[in-house]
């Protein structure tokens, strides 16, 4: 599922998509793993700011969410849209990926600082933007 | 004393077995995305190698001759060199994955990128291997690994809905959105994780290095039905862990750094660090019985003197294949190559070899000239046949649903 | 080394249940290789007696010459060429060097493994084993004695 959308961006190359629907489809896909990303790095967040984590390790989970999302949005990315119709589903799934990109920056950012507040400041943006991906996916399941 | 200590190697094999990383992520990832519904196959797995470990040991106790020392005796020398082949390249992949394991779970301790720690993970695992004598090395990581209680524990501190859980492993139907060849595919890799052929070339060579005869086939039986079981009650507890923390989420563990986070939210620090360590001696000892199985598969198909009794000089040709072998697996794992995909991939191509591994087991377990009077009862021949026949209807299945679900996409 | 000729009398063996591949153990118990092929000796009156088996092949390209096909023979030629040709204390290739031939005389036991009243170190299997060893193994600190 999302998950094997990440592993197989790194490994193999992506094919374009031929169809409206196709591209629907990645683009799902891609939202599943971002979106899982998003709620981990949301996790990790709320496990920090409790104190039940290392920071070390917190910074491991962050710099690995932010990968595994980065990973799915520039294969995405990759993709050659099919069509005008498909342009448009490409900019709204584009800022969301945008918008998890930088919220996962931070965070990382923040956690291998040890920056307790600006990391506790990514909870709320973390869980919008996962919500929003959530609607996304929802839409085009 | 030497009772309590014997179980370990049991428990060593079983954690090895289990809890090694792909058993790790496997484990999670179903839990993760189907709930419970697939617990059965940790279950038909667990009772599988449970059925075929005991045989192995028992024929190691009775003919001081390994499993895979008797491939090219009962199988004749080309298809023993087929099987070896297979047996080792998959054996290879495994330990592959295992050592950048170890080097993951030091990752998750110091923030330090696994790809710095491989290089000395491999030089350790090579270390312990070359001069930690077989029972002291069985003995650390047989109990550094029970640490993994911490999965269990984390999962009842968790208060999960036990009803839903068990609700979910009863009824292993396909969740809705799912199709049913990725159902399946994991399930095969979850069987495979459990059955993996180097757990019992491991296992009844390290009877033979442990001199077991037949004195010590109770102890045979202890460690198979405490031993395996129990990594089997702990892989559940991680599938249950992720199912409760995971699933409701949508989150998809696919890296050993997500996997441990439920163990945080339930138990904190300390659950954390235990959970760490956990992993460290699950990838640990698993590195260790691949790399020395990667050593006993070719020795005993050539009949080169083997294992760690000895001191290394008179078993030459077996420590350089262990050596050359983690020395190649570390340069693969430079490569950055992917570790999660490379045991997902050892995995299922285990599962699609396991016929190769216990048919002979089940050959020479019946075979009077080596057993006596302990060749196998109506029981185990009845469940060796039954999986046999399972066995080979999933090595049948296995590249072909690897195919169709563009390997569990 | 001559075989007793075509005396019907003696045990008969099944070749492929009881010798080949099978675990050859040498006269101290060590490990020594596997019997990769069967040297026969057919009586000279072709009409009576039957072959008899005068000598086990192991090592030195046997198993790749029985095994066959084109791998096989690549393997076997190859091994020939790279495995240490056996000197003697002047450097010059050494006739009385283990070939791969064990006499079946020197064959004291027949069960699951086969027993022979040798020792390893004198067979050609051992070769591969004694290279190594020098080669590789004693130099890394430790090899001596078995692990702590």
């Amino acid at each position: 599922m999302a998950v094997s959308v990440a592993l197989a961006g790194c490994v193999q190359p992506v094919g374009p998509a031929r169809t409206a629907d196709d591209y629907e489809r990645k683009a799902k896909d891609t939202a599943e793993t971002v979106l899982s990303s998003v709620r981990t790095a949301e996790l990790a967040v709320d496990v920090a700011g409790r104190d039940r984590a290392f920071p070390p390790y917190v910074s491991v989970v962050l710099s690995d969410a932010e990968d595994e999302a980065g990973a799915a949005a520039s294969t995405f990315a990759s993709v050659q849209p099919p069509g005008e119709s498909s342009d448009r589903l490409r900019d709204e799934l584009g800022d969301l990926l945008d918008a998890a990109d930088d919220a996962l920056s931070a965070a990382r950012i923040a956690a291998r600082r040890d920056d307790g507040d600006a990391l506790a400041a990514q909870a709320g943006p973390l869980n919008r933007i996962g919500d929003q991906l959530d609607t996304f996916v929802a839409a085009h399941e | 004393m030497k009772r309590f200590l014997g179980i370990t190697l049991g428990v060593l094999t079983a954690m090895g077995g289990f809890v090694d990383i792909g058993d790790i992520v496997a484990n999670a990832q179903t839990g993760a995305r189907f709930r419970m519904a697939l617990a059965w196959a940790v279950v038909l797995g667990v009772v599988g190698i449970c059925v075929f470990a005991e045989m192995a040991g028992r024929v190691a106790a009775v003919s001081q001759r390994p499993v895979f020392d008797l491939v090219r005796e009962r199988l004749g020398a080309g298809v023993g060199l087929a099987n070896l082949l297979a047996s080792f390249f998959i054996t290879f992949l495994t330990l592959t994955a295992e050592i950048a394991g170890v080097a993951l779970a030091l990752q998750l301790a110091t923030d330090v990128h696994y790809l710095l720690w491989l290089p000395l993970c491999g030089l350790l695992v090579w270390l312990v291997i070359w001069r930690v004598r077989f029972e002291s090395m069985e003995r650390i990581f047989g109990l550094l690994g029970l640490v993994l209680i911490v999965l269990a524990v984390a999962l009842w501190r968790l208060e999960p809905d036990w009803g839903g859980l068990v609700d979910s492993a009863r009824h292993p139907a396909v969740p809705l959105g799912e199709g049913r060849p990725t159902y399946f595919y994991y399930a095969i890799a979850l069987f495979g994780a459990a059955m993996t052929p180097y757990e019992v070339f491991f296992f009844s060579s390290g009877a033979v290095e442990e001199r077991w005869s037949r004195r010590d086939l109770i102890l045979n039986k202890a460690n198979v039905f405490i031993g395996f079981p129990l990594g089997g009650m702990l892989s559940l507890a991680l599938m249950g862990l992720t199912a409760t923390v995971f699933a409701p989420v949508g989150i998809g563990p696919d890296h050993l750094s997500t996997v441990a986070l439920p163990v945080s939210v339930a138990l904190g620090k300390v659950g954390l660090a235990l959970v760490i360590v956990g992993f460290f001696a699950a990838t640990f000892g698993a590195a260790l019985e691949t790399g020395l199985s990667a050593g006993y598969t070719v020795s005993q198909y050539f009949g080169w003197p083997w294992g760690k009794r000895f001191a290394p000089r008179e078993a030459s040709r077996f420590h350089v294949v262990v050596l050359v072998s983690i020395l190649v697996a570390v340069l693969f794992g430079l490569t950055a190559v992917d570790p999660i995909k490379v045991t997902e991939y050892s995995i299922v191509l285990s599962a699609a070899a396991l016929p190769l591994t216990y048919v002979p087991i089940l050959l020479v377990a019946n075979d009077p000239d080596y057993m006596g009077d302990l060749v196998n009862r109506r029981l185990s021949n009845v469940l060796g046949t039954v999986y046999l026949v399972l066995l080979v209807l999933v090595a049948l299945v296995t590249i072909p649903l690897m195919v169709v679900t563009k390997a569990g996409a | 080394m001559t075989d007793p000729g075509g005396a019907p009398a003696g045990r008969r063996l099944l070749l492929g249940r009881q010798l080949l591949d099978h675990q050859i153990v040498d006269q101290d118990g060590r490990l020594a290789g596997k019997v990769d092929d069967v040297e026969l000796t057919l009586p000279e009156d072709r009409d009576h007696g039957r072959p008899v088996v005068t000598a086990l092949l192991s090592g030195r390209g046997a198993l790749a010459s029985r095994l066959g096909g084109p791998l096989g023979r690549l393997a076997s030629v190859l091994s020939r060429r790279i495995l240490p040709d056996p000197c003697d204390a002047d450097g010059d290739a050494d006739p009385d060097a283990p070939d791969g031939r064990i006499w079946f005389g020197d064959v004291t036991d027949l069960g699951n493994h086969v027993t022979v009243a040798v020792d390893a170190a004198d067979l050609a299997t051992d070769a591969v084993e004694q290279a190594v060893r020098r080669t590789f193994v004693d130099r890394i600190p430790g090899a001596k004695e078995p692990g702590a």
